[in-house]
């Protein structure tokens, strides 16, 4: 059974298919950095062929986007492929000139990238980027016809008033919008494969929802074959046909997205798909992969992901022998020594410890109350800074906290999540509204009283790279709480090592600076920074976005204990359905400043009735290749501004539901007769297609 | 579109008023400098001429009395007279101000003529030839005195080659070696910072996309790369032009060239005082306006500034 790596083209073999349209063989990349030569890619090799989507799913540094920019020719100057054979068709596109094998992209190959703000050009039109793409390569197409041949592609795509959008520039287009006009541009030769790196990691879920079907639909209509790289698991069970998993810089399981999904042959597959929190079930506990990937620096004789494995941690071969792909059945690789096995499921910690979030008795008594609460932003303009109008960025929310309970505020960017946290530990005032905290309305405190407040009401960031001072040492970052609110010097230290201790991290890690960290241990220390004043509530603002599954797991986990010992109540604000659903007891659903859906977390997620609410977790993607194809509610048209929200029911400009009434009352939030949540729609109740 | 009125406006506010402390200042700072009765009266004189001539000036009443006068007079538009050639300020500076800002205008030229290309080349092959001699060049070019290169080039091309003359004005060849002298203290400052702002717009994910639609690579710096990189350069070049017109100035009195500055130093001696206000109010006016333009071109190139 054990076949070269080189025929993993195993399709036209095994099933008489066409020829590949690309063929990568033995890819490896480099990259010259201040620490040495860094290999990214070590020797990968996969086909595509015609029609099909490849999805390509690794963790950060797993060398899946390196893969693609080698393929492309697109590296980083300090980037240099130094060996294998990249063909398109016929040709070997490494050994051709630049110009050449350029002239190619575009046109033979077209790439939609991550961010559609950064990959637009600012200072030109979306006109003139469309249009450009088509006159390189469309020799004597005319300027008029071309203009209008980008109006038809922005039509395409869906850009509203296409012919009147064309002038504008990307800073006026919405982030669905621009990756649209990404999209047309990418459409615009007609290419045989389209690459998209991350097509839909920047924007909201109901917008991935609208780009991955404008994506299949373009697929269908070009009839080009797609890789589409992604780090989520449900994007490629609902995109892909198949599935290339990468780790280190080397593909560990290549297949079909059905026989991958459901039978894993790879360890580290096998943990990805356990340690992803999902929507549409309730995990008692993460599965966790433990430690961090490998240095891609360094290189150890055998599997690379053997220190990690929960497999066959102690066998010999795993350490000594780098396992080399192999087919296991037809169409289905793996990199394993142990590939035929049945794998144990992820060892977790003693089942005693382990207790689902819902499950959970929670204390009734209140800590945080929120009422009315609004936070309105002037809009100022001209010399004087006159207001010439009001975001209404949180517009009247009422939300209360119970001691040692978690409480997941959801909702799309620009919803008013953000500012809710903020508010709650007062970073911004509050326009209107009471903040109670242990029946103290601290709304009106000023500075000197806030400080006393502020020591039990804590926050932790998104991003664990830029919320940290770099210039100091964890242990001064860690301990500064405790000088600020004056606790005795000499117990600093000992605190600082304990917490560190609590939060996983080791006492010396006190003297090092936070870049010596990766993410996951940054947010550690963030975390740490928050809790050492041991505050009854943590405001955990996105906490988990900026990391990777696995380190979002350990990181969840790591949270759920914190709770558990140290009685914390926790507002966890995230946009990411999935992992509010695991970790919290009740959620609230924002929408354009508002709370639209509230209650038990279980009561929520499985009887939403809310058509916002349905519409969002509908537009999840689901790691799960047998939930087959989901009715999907892929809601029309965009958020409106919160400057201008719409009369009575904000969510009515898009809903599926909205009638007379919708514009002139504004639905209260309230129980339904029969609900156990409550929701502040005028026509609540189950969607009329079941949605799992 | 409809805040650019608004920007320009709020800019035109702002250099007004800039201007107004400006002459405030200036009017303060000539009393301080000497007193030009004593000059103008020649040798010797009485106490009764000197009366005379403090009263025909108008140097007789109080200084904060002189200057409500004086702002007054602005407002109407008259700066006054000069005292020593008895023509009005303003048309003596007016007559000088072409001459200049021809210089200035001609060295900014130059400046962006050889600067921009040669920091182009570093910017695409950072740490080549062209990029590490450059760099020293412009350590070179930035520590070197203006007016000291100045006379270096006098020698050599004047005196010693006799291809261009040493001073004066009249012909093109008159504006060569100014113009040159003055536009080297501009180059390597635009030179790095071309070098640099394409640097980092090079690293930019648009410019992959550019890559990405198969653009070949002089497109793909000049069309999306440059473009972009104008935005600083755009900002640091308008400001190099009040610079310039300093430094033309300084130059004027080294080339004997008949403009502004040589005026300036010749009203200055005298303490002809209308001159010198009349003198510095034109060159701020010229600045301020010149910085409004630099806003209009903003926003021709980037438009992210157009709306709001």
């Amino acid at each position: 059974m054990v076949a070269e790596p080189v025929s993993i083209t195993g399709r036209e073999k095994n099933r008489g298919g066409p020829e590949p349209v690309l063929s990568v063989r033995d890819l490896v990349t480099r990259f010259d950095t201040r620490y040495g030569r860094l290999t990214a890619v070590r020797g990968v090799s996969f086909d595509l062929y015609p029609g099909e989507t490849l999805g390509v799913v690794g963790e950060s540094g797993s060398g899946k986007s390196v893969t693609m920019m080698s393929v492309l020719g697109l590296l980083p100057p300090n980037g240099r492929v130094v060996g294998g054979q990249v063909r398109l068709g016929d040709r070997d596109l490494l050994s051709m000139r630049t110009n050449a094998r350029r002239s190619l992209q575009g046109k033979e190959i077209a790439t939609i990238f991550q961010d559609p703000m950064s990959s637009l050009n600012p200072v030109l039109s979306i006109g003139a980027q469309i249009v450009e793409s088509l006159r390189f390569h469309q020799q004597g197409l005319g300027r008029k016809a071309a203009r209008q041949r980008a109006a038809e592609l922005l039509r395409i795509v869906g850009v509203p008033n296409p012919e009147q959008r064309l002038d504008e520039y990307p800073h006026q287009y919405s982030g669905g919008m621009r990756q649209r006009a990404m999209i047309a541009m990418a459409l615009a030769n007609d290419p045989r494969i389209l690459i998209a790196d991350e097509p839909t990691t920047a924007l909201d879920v109901t917008t991935q929802a609208q780009i991955l079907g404008l994506l299949k639909d373009a697929k269908a209509r070009t009839g080009a074959a797609a890789i589409i790289v992604t780090h989520d698991l449900g994007v490629v069970a609902e995109t892909a046909d198949r599935v290339m998993v990468m780790y280190a810089g080397r593909v560990v399981e290549v297949g079909d997205v059905e026989q991958v999904f459901r039978h894993p042959r790879h360890p580290y597959t096998h943990a990805l798909l356990a340690s992803s929190p999902r929507v549409d079930e309730r995990m008692d506990k993460l599965a966790q992969i433990q430690g961090r990937p490998p240095d891609p620096l360094e290189t150890p004789p055998g599997c690379p992901f053997q220190p990690r494995c929960h497999q066959a941690g102690s066998r010999e071969i795993c350490r000594t022998e780098l396992p080399p792909l192999q087919q296991i059945e037809p169409a289905h690789w793996s990199a394993c020594h142990f590939a035929a096995e049945r794998f144990a499921d992820l060892a977790t910690r003693p089942a005693a410890e382990v207790q689902a979030a819902g499950g959970r008795a929670v204390a009734q008594d209140e800590v945080l109350r929120i009422e009315g609460l609004k936070v309105h932003f002037p809009i100022v303009r001209g010399v004087l800074r006159r207001p010439v109008g009001t975001i209404r960025a949180v517009d009247g929310i009422d939300l209360v906290l119970h001691r040692a309970e978690t409480l997941g505020i959801v909702g799309e960017s620009g919803c008013g999540k953000t500012t809710t946290g903020r508010a709650i530990v007062r970073l911004v005032d509050p326009t209107e509204g009471r903040v109670v905290f242990k029946g103290e309305d601290v709304t009106g405190y000023d500075r000197d009283r806030l400080r006393s407040v502020r020591r039990s009401l804590q926050i932790v960031f998104q991003d664990p790279y830029s919320s940290l001072d770099p210039r100091m040492k964890v242990g001064a970052l860690v301990g500064e709480a405790l000088r600020i609110h004056g606790a005795p010097r000499p117990s600093h230290r000992d605190r600082v090592r304990r917490v560190l201790d609590l939060v996983g991290l080791r006492a010396e890690d006190a003297d090092r600076y936070p870049h010596e960290f990766s993410g996951g241990q940054r947010q550690r220390i963030a975390v740490a920074r928050s809790i050492i004043l041991d505050p009854d509530v943590l405001v955990l603002d996105e906490p988990v976005s900026a990391l990777d599954v696995s380190v979002q797991a350990q990181t969840i986990n790591l949270l759920m204990d914190l709770q558990r010992e140290l009685n914390m109540a926790f507002v966890f604000v995230a946009h990411d359905l999935a992992v509010v659903r695991h970790i919290s007891h009740r959620v609230a659903v924002m929408y354009l400043g508002k709370v639209v859906e509230a209650g038990d977390n279980n009561a929520v997620y499985e009887n939403p009735l809310h058509p916002y609410t349905q519409a969002l977790l509908s537009a999840v993607p689901v790691a799960d290749v047998d939930a087959g194809e989901r009715p999907r509610i892929v809601l029309s048209g965009e958020v409106p501004s919160a400057a201008n929200p719409p009369s009575g029911c904000r969510f009515r400009t898009r809903c599926f539901k909205a009638q007379s009434i919708c514009a002139e009352q504004e639905p209260p939030l309230v129980y339904t007769p029969t609900s156990e949540h409550t929701v502040a729609c005028h026509f609540p109740g189950p969607h009329p297609i079941p949605m799992r | 579109m409809h805040d650019l009125g608004g920007v320009l406006t709020r800019r035109a506010f702002y250099g007004l008023l800039t201007l107004f402390l400006l002459i405030t200042l200036v009017f303060f700072v000539t009393r301080f400098v000497g007193d030009p009765v004593a000059m103008l009266a020649g040798s010797d004189p009485t106490e009764e001429m000197l009366q005379q001539i403090r009263e025909r000036l108008g140097l007789d009443v109080p200084v904060w009395q002189q200057y409500v006068t004086f702002l007054g007079d602005i407002v109407r538009g008259d700066l006054g007279d000069s005292y020593s050639q008895g023509v009005p300020a303003v048309e003596l500076v007016a007559e000088r101000l072409p001459a200049t800002l021809l210089l200035a205008v001609l060295a900014l030229l130059l400046a962006i003529v050889i600067s921009i290309p040669i920091g182009v080349i570093a910017a695409i092959r950072p740490g080549s030839l062209i990029d590490s001699v450059a760099r020293v060049l412009a350590v070179l070019g930035q520590s070197v005195p203006v007016f000291w290169l100045a006379i270096l080039m006098i020698i050599f091309f004047a005196v010693n080659l006799r291809i261009l003359p040493a001073g004066g004005t009249g012909t093109w060849q008159h504006l060569v070696l100014p113009a040159v002298a003055l536009s080297i203290s501009s180059v390597p400052l635009t030179m790095r910072l071309t070098r640099s702002a394409l640097l980092e717009v090079l690293n930019k994910d648009y410019i992959r996309t550019a890559r990405a639609k198969g653009l070949r690579e002089w497109e793909v710096v000049i069309k999306h790369g440059l473009r972009n990189a104008l935005i600083p350069i755009v900002t640091v070049l308008t400001l190099r032009l009040g610079d310039l017109i300093g430094g033309a100035i300084v130059l004027e009195q080294v080339f004997a060239y008949p403009g502004l500055g040589r005026l300036a130093v010749q009203a200055l001696h005298v303490r002809d005082f209308p001159v010198i206000q009349a003198f510095i109010i034109v060159t701020a006016a010229a600045i301020i306006l010149i910085n409004l333009i630099a806003d209009v071109i903003y926003t021709v190139v980037d438009p992210r500034v157009r709306v709001n």
